[in-house]
């Protein structure tokens, strides 16, 4: 029982009979007056909270301190900040091929970070050599990020990328890779991959070459968070061996199917094209999800028809629909979102809506959430303003007990805009507070004269619609001009 | 961990533990707040604090001070402390802004101490093993020489150049890359 508590009082016993500094501090009545009497280990951890050329600094400070930045334990080499700011590739890699010839090989390095746009193929003897160092000094979380600095080059596969040899990954706790290939090694059927059982955390951006990734992944069976950006990767199946999975975002073009076998998701986002189909276990109980579409085709169907069912467990959604013009089609059976509290819904219109239906789709999804709390719908449009401010009644409200709170952005007075708030007002009888605003699209303000006119007219023409008795007037706020 | 945790958890809420000073004084604490340290949550887990935790090494102002830290910390660390420590999932999705921000503005207040305050907190943060405590004190150290020249460091900390002028300029040489 007592064997921890006398184990620790030995362990400073021993401590304070080896190292002076700490015999300072176990004395009452010594107080540490200079930083040099803290103990070495805590003077490590000091130095590792600067960047590697700032402890470099340190070494001129005395000879205590001349090989004290050696056992730095973050070594961080980003050649997109200002530390190593204007470093061409050649003098990058002297930089870090220096610094990693001069540390301490007693160390287990913590990080080891590499963030460049400079280095790619041709410098893959010095990577590989780093890698090696990454390797011996155990680094437990590894970056290397070769991404160029624009997110706009979509071009995934390339033979100009840097490949990884992965047999130097081994160990590692959290990875993120970007711009570089990466061969994952065959699985025999039925065998693991060893090595990749500590790994908790990986991220892959613009990662060639990937290959199956299921073996993969049943092979780091600690892995927690998993994110796939812009990658390689066509039909992507995450197996019911990663027990431990918690967070996954898949955000890759190319991908065409989504297979999720694991059931221990709790969070789940996904950008890409509505036509993907997803598949999910039916034990999966997602509680956090962001579905972001591309903006091209009508998407409300897919929603309902192929996504609703694995997003209705969940809490908090993040959704972006796009709407065209023509479709006022309501969904047959909606999904039952029976947990869902917070919705942030983004919202495109493809141009003025010929009838209000169309905007008024969105209902359903209000209708579908009876435990619903807090909304808040972003809408934008190809045609930022109505041609004609008109209204119409056509949906009977549905009594809505838990919504609370609405904002609403981008109500620039198309079809079916005000019906909805409208019958968002009718409907919601908790609600606290609804805010409108009417000229802010959420990425682009208007301000021109004309905007000026068309807005003030229309902030009237929706205080008369929707509140012509002033009822609503502790519970209504509509913003109209932009100051 | 969080979940097969949470029942014993709540029961041993209540439960307070006594920690005692290198001076001996007596600081009752709750086990949420003490178990922020590493070192107290093990001798607990091994049962041994029966008739308080004896901390010979941190005296009563300074464990004040860190029993201040652990209360405002306690509330949070149930996020913090499991092995996923670092993942923030969704960032996206609301965080809670105000109490973070709320934590930080502690933080920054908790810092405003003379130096000599400051690595008796290092060394109290490092001996307790209470990560938070170790990862504020040490970063507020290492934010203190950013920037500086070797010369203003020396100044700030007492530190004694023994090196002479020719070996100085030979460091200077060989960590050149450090000083360019």
């Amino acid at each position: 029982m007592d064997g921890h508590r006398s184990r620790k009082l030995d362990l400073e016993f021993v401590d304070t009979t080896t190292c002076s500094s700490r015999r300072l501090t176990t004395s009452p009545g010594h107080r540490p007056a200079s930083l040099e009497d803290l103990p070495e280990d805590l003077l490590h951890g000091v130095v590792s909270r600067l960047t590697v050329k700032e402890a470099g600094r340190t070494s001129a400070l005395s000879s205590r301190w001349r090989n004290r930045w050696t056992y730095h334990l973050n070594l961080c080499f980003d050649g997109t900040c200002s530390d190593l700011a204007g470093y061409d590739a050649g003098r990058l890699v002297d930089h870090v091929t220096t610094v990693l010839q001069r540390h301490s090989r007693l160390v287990v390095v913590d990080r080891f970070e590499l963030r460049s746009p400079l280095l790619g193929k041709e410098h893959a003897h010095h990577l590989d050599r780093w890698f090696a160092f990454v390797a011996s000094a155990k680094a437990r979380h590894v970056t290397l990020d070769l991404s160029p600095p624009y997110y706009e080059h979509c071009v995934v596969a390339s033979p100009n990328k840097y490949r990884l040899p992965e047999s130097q990954l081994v160990g590692i706790e959290s990875l993120l890779l970007g711009h570089v290939c990466l061969e994952l090694p065959p699985v025999p059927d039925g065998s693991q991959l060893l090595g990749f059982r500590a790994l908790k955390k990986l991220e892959l951006r613009f990662v060639a070459d990937l290959g199956d990734l299921a073996p993969f992944i049943a092979s780091c069976p600690a892995l927690e968070w998993l994110s796939i950006s812009r990658s390689s990767i066509s039909h992507f199946v995450v197996p019911h061996q990663a027990r431990c999975l918690r967070y996954l975002r898949v955000d890759c073009p190319g991908v065409e199917s989504i297979h999720l076998n694991a059931t221990s998701l709790t969070t789940f986002e996904y950008v890409g094209y509505p036509s993907v189909p997803i598949k999910t276990n039916e034990a999966l109980k997602l509680s956090q999800a962001s579905i972001l579409l591309y903006r091209f085709v009508d998407n409300v169907g897919y929603f309902w028809d192929g996504l609703s069912c694995c997003l209705a467990p969940v809490d908090r959604l993040l959704l972006s629909l796009a709407m065209d013009a023509k479709t006022t089609t309501f969904t047959k059976t909606p999904t039952k979102f029976i947990h869902l509290r917070h919705l942030t819904l983004f919202c495109t219109v493809f141009e003025d809506p010929k009838s209000a239906l169309d905007i008024l789709r969105l209902t359903q999804i209000l209708e579908s959430a009876p435990q619903l709390e807090h909304l808040v719908l972003h809408m934008d449009s190809s045609d930022p303003r109505a041609s004609v401010l008109k209204t119409r009644d056509c949906v009977h409200p549905h009594v809505h007990h838990h919504l609370k709170t609405v904002q609403m952005t981008g109500v620039v007075g198309l079809s079916g805009q005000l019906e909805l708030a409208k019958y968002i007002l009718l409907s919601a009888h908790v609600l606290e507070f609804m805010t409108l605003s009417l000229a802010t699209i959420r990425y682009r303000p208007m301000k021109s004269m004309s905007d000026y006119n068309y807005f003030t007219k229309l902030e009237k023409f929706a205080k008369n619609y929707l509140d012509p008795r002033r009822v609503y007037r502790d519970v209504l706020k509509i913003v109209g001009r932009v100051m | 961990m969080a979940s097969a945790g949470s029942g014993d958890e709540k029961a041993a809420a209540a439960a307070m533990i006594t920690l005692i000073s290198s001076d001996n004084e007596k600081f009752e604490v709750t086990e949420a707040t003490a178990t922020l340290s590493q070192t107290i949550r093990h001798m607990i887990e091994d049962g041994c604090t029966d008739g308080g935790v004896p901390l010979p090494n941190v005296t009563s102002k300074i464990l004040a001070r860190v029993i201040e830290y652990c209360k405002k910390h306690a509330t949070a660390a149930a996020g913090e402390e499991g092995s996923s420590s670092s993942f923030s999932d969704a960032a996206f999705l609301e965080v809670d802004r105000a109490f973070l921000e709320e934590l930080e503005e502690f933080d920054d207040a908790f810092l405003e101490v003379d130096r000599a305050t400051l690595f008796d907190l290092i060394l109290a943060a490092n001996y307790l093993d209470i990560k938070g405590l170790l990862n504020l004190t040490c970063q507020k150290v290492a934010d203190s020489v950013k920037g500086k020249t070797p010369e203003q460091i020396r100044e700030m900390y007492n530190i004694v150049n023994d090196l002479t002028p020719e070996e100085e300029a030979e460091i200077r040489r060989e960590t050149q890359w450090a000083f360019e």
